[in-house]
């Protein structure tokens, strides 16, 4: 596992809003579904390095390493797949000299329908993602990409601190049941001043019977 | 001495308490008193969590994943689950064919993580149970992975806990405890106390409205033992090849055991 785990977690953290957002179409949503339960293997030529993500209807899990079994693979060099990301089409994947695929490779049509919705946003936030890796550094005609991949994740950091505050709100307690709640606590009090106050007293008058 | 030590030597001079926190309480209470603790901080313990860890309790939980080894058709119990993360992300692992089941001694917890998962769309390979992880309702040789994430600490008999969660492993499945644990920099520690013994409950008070809470929780941690002493208790418990890796210096340890 030699690449740090922030990786796949930034890149979900991308990836699972925009999917979010893509899904309202049903093309797109369809591709996800294709995808549903499976798990792909993105491979780095030359190096050890692997992603797996695995699809459900909630987006996309992606692990270092897994013990699910692999529907359909991806072998390629960084660079081939930033090829890949600018224009994402599947004959260009199949065509792609540098590029080795392998199991389900329908699989990766529909990873395409998905990187190619929306006027390809989600190719572009991973291409840029890539890019501000430092390994892609030499690729400077990214940066362009890189700067916006940046103002995405500005905005889907923003509109996912947005939603979660406002779910959150939902959840605080209004001033007026936290009144009735101090009032309910204030009520208990006094009954339990009051329970103690009669064990006391019985307490007190079993003394005395005891003693008498 | 170990921390594990100085705790049993306290209990043996005190047969019927134990810590809560930094107290020593009745044995019995202490379940009473951690139960008060989710109950008041359950429906802003997400927001916490990702406050007060800056974010970084994802990338732990993430790495327990990875090391989970789950597959799909695997039977998972997430016990102390409370919000459910670990279980959600199980959930999508083991499949149709599999299933995960949330487990937590607290009600509030479980409705919270129970909402929480009915939202996000799963739950159909999901049972949610209401149980002390100290006498788990399943039977022998029952689960593929065992997992307890931040939940340890809270629990009164450790060792009992450990040898209930071999007991239900099957042969081959494997325990993960992921918790708090003792920093190995001591320029970390020292940073991590600061922290945790003033930002924390000062964040508690102005988010959860509840600061007694969290300064709980900064005590719970030092009291919980440390990496070797868990890795030799999970040892005791019946467990093999324990390893445990250490994650931002020590603050998280992963321990992994495996029944045999
Ligand atoms: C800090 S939370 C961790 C929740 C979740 N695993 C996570 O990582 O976000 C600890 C949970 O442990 C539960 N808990 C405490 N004592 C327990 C016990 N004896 N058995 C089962 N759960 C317990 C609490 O109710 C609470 O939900």
């Amino acid at each position: 596992m030699p690449y740090p785990l922030i990786l796949p977690a930034a890149l979900e953290a991308l990836i699972n809003p925009l999917l979010k957002q893509l899904c309202r179409s049903p093309v797109a949503a369809a591709d996800l579904a294709r995808l549903q339960g499976q798990c792909l293997a993105i491979h780095l030529a030359g190096r050890q390095w692997s992603l797996y993500a695995h699809f459900d209807e909630g987006g996309v899990l992606l692990s270092r390493q897994t013990e699910v079994p692999v529907a359909a693979w991806i072998e390629a060099p960084l660079s081939a797949y930033l090829d890949w990301l600018k224009d994402p089409q599947i004959q260009r994947l199949r065509a792609h000299p540098q590029i080795q695929l392998g199991g389900d490779t329908q699989l990766w049509e529909a990873v395409q329908g998905l990187l190619t919705a929306g006027e390809g946003q989600l190719a572009a936030a991973i291409g840029g993602l890539a890019v501000s890796h430092p390994l892609a550094s030499g690729v400077v005609s990214q940066l362009g990409q890189g700067l916006s991949w940046l103002q995405q994740l500005g905005r889907n950091l923003l509109q996912e601190t947005q939603e979660y505050v406002t779910e959150e709100a939902a959840w605080l307690p209004s001033v007026s049941a936290w009144q009735a709640l101090q009032d309910q606590q204030e009520a208990l009090r006094t009954e339990v001043d009051r329970v103690e106050a009669r064990i006391r007293r019985l307490e007190a008058k079993t003394d005395l019977g005891n003693n008498a | 001495m170990t921390e594990r030590a100085a705790d049993e030597k306290t209990t043996a001079s005190n047969p019927d308490t134990t810590h809560f926190g930094y107290q020593q309480v009745p044995l019995e209470e202490k379940q009473k008193r951690v139960a008060g603790v989710f109950d008041s901080v359950a429906s802003k313990y997400d927001l916490m969590n990702d406050l007060m860890s800056m974010g970084v309790h994802r990338l732990w939980k993430k790495f327990a994943i990875e090391l989970s080894g789950v597959r799909p058709g695997h039977q998972v119990l997430d016990i102390a689950g409370g919000t459910g993360d670990l279980t959600r992300a199980f959930s999508r692992l083991v499949g149709d064919t599999g299933q995960v089941v949330l487990a937590d001694i607290n009600a509030s917890m479980l409705k919270v993580g129970r909402d929480k998962l009915l939202d996000t769309g799963a739950a159909g390979n999901i049972r949610f149970v209401q149980a002390n992880a100290e006498s788990l309702p399943f039977p022998d040789h029952h689960f593929d992975l065992v997992t307890i994430a931040f939940g340890l600490r809270n629990v009164t008999d450790k060792d009992k806990a450990l040898r209930d969660m071999t007991r239900i492993l099957k042969p081959g499945g494997r325990l993960l405890v992921l918790e708090f644990s003792k920093p190995t920099n001591p320029l970390m520690s020292r940073m991590y106390d600061a922290y945790s013994f003033t930002a924390l409950p000062l964040m508690g008070r102005l988010i959860a409205g509840d600061s007694d809470s969290y300064r709980y929780l900064a005590e719970s941690i030092r009291m919980h033992p440390d990496q070797e002493t868990l890795k030799s208790m999970m040892e005791a418990a019946g467990l093999h090849e324990v390893t445990y890796h250490n994650m931002t210096s020590g603050v998280v340890a992963l321990h992994r055991g495996f029944k045999h």
